[in-house]
């Protein structure tokens, strides 16, 4: 029989002070609580897919006889319960977790740690929270990877790509300030987005106006007109891991069209803020934005149907109202991280009316590109370009000639996505400043404010907004693009996506060629009528 | 506005064990939902004409042209009012229509049971289980209604 009498502490359980936070008070000890116990594998982890190796998947049940729990140790997990006077409320194998629930005060005796009540200056609600570690009795130690759920404090979960400090591997060919790439890209010179005004959506984090003077007086850049709106209660909060999205939003875009008006729209990270920033965005008759940057996104098949629609009709309205709206496709791969053996599209990106942003990974100096490709570094643990074809919505007729396969696992005919593309590689990422520190942070998150930094340019000489750009870009048969033909974004030995001439669901289109583009989409020129590589 | 209702396509939630019920909503709880409408019949092809690129350009003063028709904005006006829910703002060109009201009103405008929720990571969040209900005579009319649901919705892509 257990005894459950000597402790360990729990490896990786350390928490911190909440910050942005104060604390009110002892949590309620009768209050009820409720935590996952994650168990260890039971028998060798799972093989992966190999490129170009044949892959036999499992079934769910397979799965969960090979790579499950062990039962002996959910029956170990039960009787730690009992002594605690926890209820066990659920387990399951295949996902390995133990579910479990109690008092406020018998969970705190079980792991050996303490509540106290926060209120969260930036979200105005309370949470419990523990500081420290957590232990567990000796008997558990060697099957419990982690207990989640004692502490509630607000949690964004980025899965930021900033350049992985601990093995930095050899440099292709460095890293870049904002407008490093832009001179790469050709952006047309003399612009500076002048009366234009951007829109950046964001669902979490914030600037500090003292970081922006730091960044831009360091590039040389007058600093530009950054204003905040707050959507359904959200706002301009610095202090949380989502600020690293929102500093490279800001200073990718205002490095470039530094005479354009940045407004950044603060929303709640829920599917009515989220549409609801981008409404007001588009409908806003004080700012009237011409362009809209959004780096944030989740798989296509985790939107409910109705917000799925209503997200794709107000990208419709701006369309309809001219204005372009850039879309990270999502930093994971043709998996987009799902994990599941099957190819996904990231939301909004794949809504046919989003202009999709997709990632490269870059190398060159001064105006001279040495060598552009797909940004693959799944291998490194530092990401893929998202791109597929959507299993939701159909292709666009603006698609029509651009060679779009089927879904290959579906047979679905899908918008495919990325349109665009950009340099997103953290390993030939951006130079940034967050929260008092300089950061090289990549991700399609960077190439969508390059886009709109870049239309902000294009508005700006053609004197009129370009509007909806997919079905104006697919007709130029490549002028204005720099077509990518090497690489893939394969995740997960699937064997999707490739690289190729033309469209392809790895870099759409291509990196812009900025001087290109703009002459290309000047009316009354002909560019696109016969040139392309 | 009581009698026959149907279900909000596209509503329905499924949550496969990824989340767990923690407790009831408060019934007096203060929320906000925003009721997204179609757009006008005369402007039901706009979608496509988009894509095509043959739409004509629209103004932000002309949105109105293909936003909400306003008859059904005010039906959706009365069935919000007599469910006791409270009209935050609307916004015609925009389609949208912002309500506010106590967790009762909203379960029984909406036909759901709002509970919290907590996921593996953790994250607690309002939400509901099954689907939206809403009344026949407003099937079609009403396309989304947000809020309801507040799990984190979406991540950074740096």
């Amino acid at each position: 029989m257990p005894i459950f009498e000597r402790r360990i502490t729990l490896p990786g359980s350390e928490r911190t002070e909440p910050r942005n936070a104060q604390p009110i008070g002892p949590v309620e000890p009768e209050q009820e609580v409720s935590v996952t116990v994650v168990l260890r594998r039971k028998g060798a982890e799972p093989v992966m897919p190999q490129p170009g190796k044949l892959h036999i998947h499992l079934t769910r049940e397979q799965f969960k006889l090979l790579h499950g729990a062990d039962p002996a140790d959910v029956a170990m997990v039960e009787q730690f319960a009992k002594k605690y006077q926890l209820t066990v409320k659920g387990s399951d194998l295949a996902k390995r977790r133990v579910i479990l629930s109690g008092t406020a005060s018998a969970m705190a005796e079980a792991f050996s740690t303490t509540f106290v009540c926060y209120h969260s200056e930036i979200t105005g609600r309370d949470f419990r929270a523990r500081t420290g570690m957590l232990s567990i009795p000796m008997e558990l130690e060697p099957f419990v990877i982690a207990v989640l759920g004692l502490d509630t404090r607000p949690v964004a979960k980025p899965h930021f790509r900033r350049r992985s400090k601990i093995a930095p591997r050899a440099a292709q060919g460095g890293t870049f300030t904002p407008p490093q790439v832009a001179a790469l890209y050709n952006f047309p010179a003399g612009l500076t987005g002048k009366g234009q005004t951007i829109a950046i959506i964001e669902l979490g984090g914030g600037y500090n106006t003292s970081d922006l003077q730091t960044y831009f007086g360091g590039l040389g850049i007058s600093q530009p007109n950054v204003t905040s709106v707050s959507v359904d209660g959200g706002q301009n909060s610095p202090g949380q891991d989502a600020d690293g999205e929102v500093m490279l939003d800001i200073e990718v875009i205002g490095a470039i069209a530094y005479e354009a008006n940045i407004v950044v729209y603060f929303a709640p990270n829920t599917d009515q803020g989220f549409i609801d920033a981008i409404t007001d965005a588009v409908h806003d008759t004080t700012n009237k934005p011409s362009i809209i940057s959004i780096s944030w996104g989740a798989p296509e098949d985790s939107w409910t149907g109705q917000s799925q629609t209503a997200m794709n009709s107000a990208l419709q309205d701006a369309a309809a109202l001219g204005v372009t709206v850039a879309v990270a496709c999502g930093d994971n791969g043709s998996s987009d991280g799902q994990g599941d053996g099957k190819l996904h599209t990231d939301f909004p990106a794949c809504s046919p009316y989003s202009l999709a942003c997709g990632g490269t990974t870059l190398a060159g100096s001064g105006g001279t590109i040495s060598s552009e490709t797909v940004w693959n570094e799944i291998a490194n643990n530092e990401g893929a370009t998202g791109g597929g074809v959507s299993t939701v919505f159909a292709l666009p007729s603006y698609q029509n000639s651009a060679g779009v396969p089927t879904q290959p696992q579906t047979a679905f005919a899908g918008r495919g996505t990325p349109d665009v593309a950009g340099n997103a590689d953290p390993s030939t990422g951006y130079q940034i400043r967050v929260d008092g520190q300089n950061e090289i942070v990549g991700g399609t998150s960077a190439v969508a404010p390059l886009w709109a930094a870049l239309t902000a340019l294009l508005n700006e000489k053609l004197g009129s907004p370009v509007g909806f750009l997919n079905p104006k870009l697919y007709p130029l048969n490549e002028a204005g693009f720099h077509d990518i033909t090497s690489g893939n974004n394969d995740d997960g030995g699937l064997g999707y996506y490739s690289a190729g001439p033309g469209w392809d669901a790895c870099t759409g289109l291509g990196s812009p060629d900025g001087t290109a583009l703009l002459a290309a989409l000047t009316p009354g020129t002909s560019a696109s009528a016969s040139s392309g590589d | 506005m009581s009698g026959p209702r149907v279900v909000l396509p596209g509503s329905s939630l499924s949550r496969e064990g990824r989340e767990h019920w923690i407790s009831a909503a408060d019934p007096g709880q203060e929320i906000t939902a925003t009721i997204v409408l179609r757009r006008r019949a005369s402007a039901a092809k706009l979608g496509e004409e988009l894509l095509a690129g043959t739409a004509k350009p629209v103004s932000r003063e002309e949105a109105g042209d293909i936003g909400a028709d306003p008859q059904e904005l005010a039906a959706i006006e009365k069935f919000a009012e007599s469910n006791g829910l409270k009209i935050a703002g609307e916004n015609a060109a925009a389609r949208t229509l912002r309500v506010e009201g106590a967790v009762q009103q909203m379960e029984s405008a909406f036909g759901v049971k709002l509970a919290w929720f907590e996921d593996a990571e953790g994250h607690r969040f309002l939400s509901y289980q099954g689907a939206i209900s809403i009344p026949e005579g407003l099937q079609g009319v009403i396309v989304a209604v947000l809020g309801l649901d507040r799990r984190p919705a979406a991540q950074p892509r740096c």
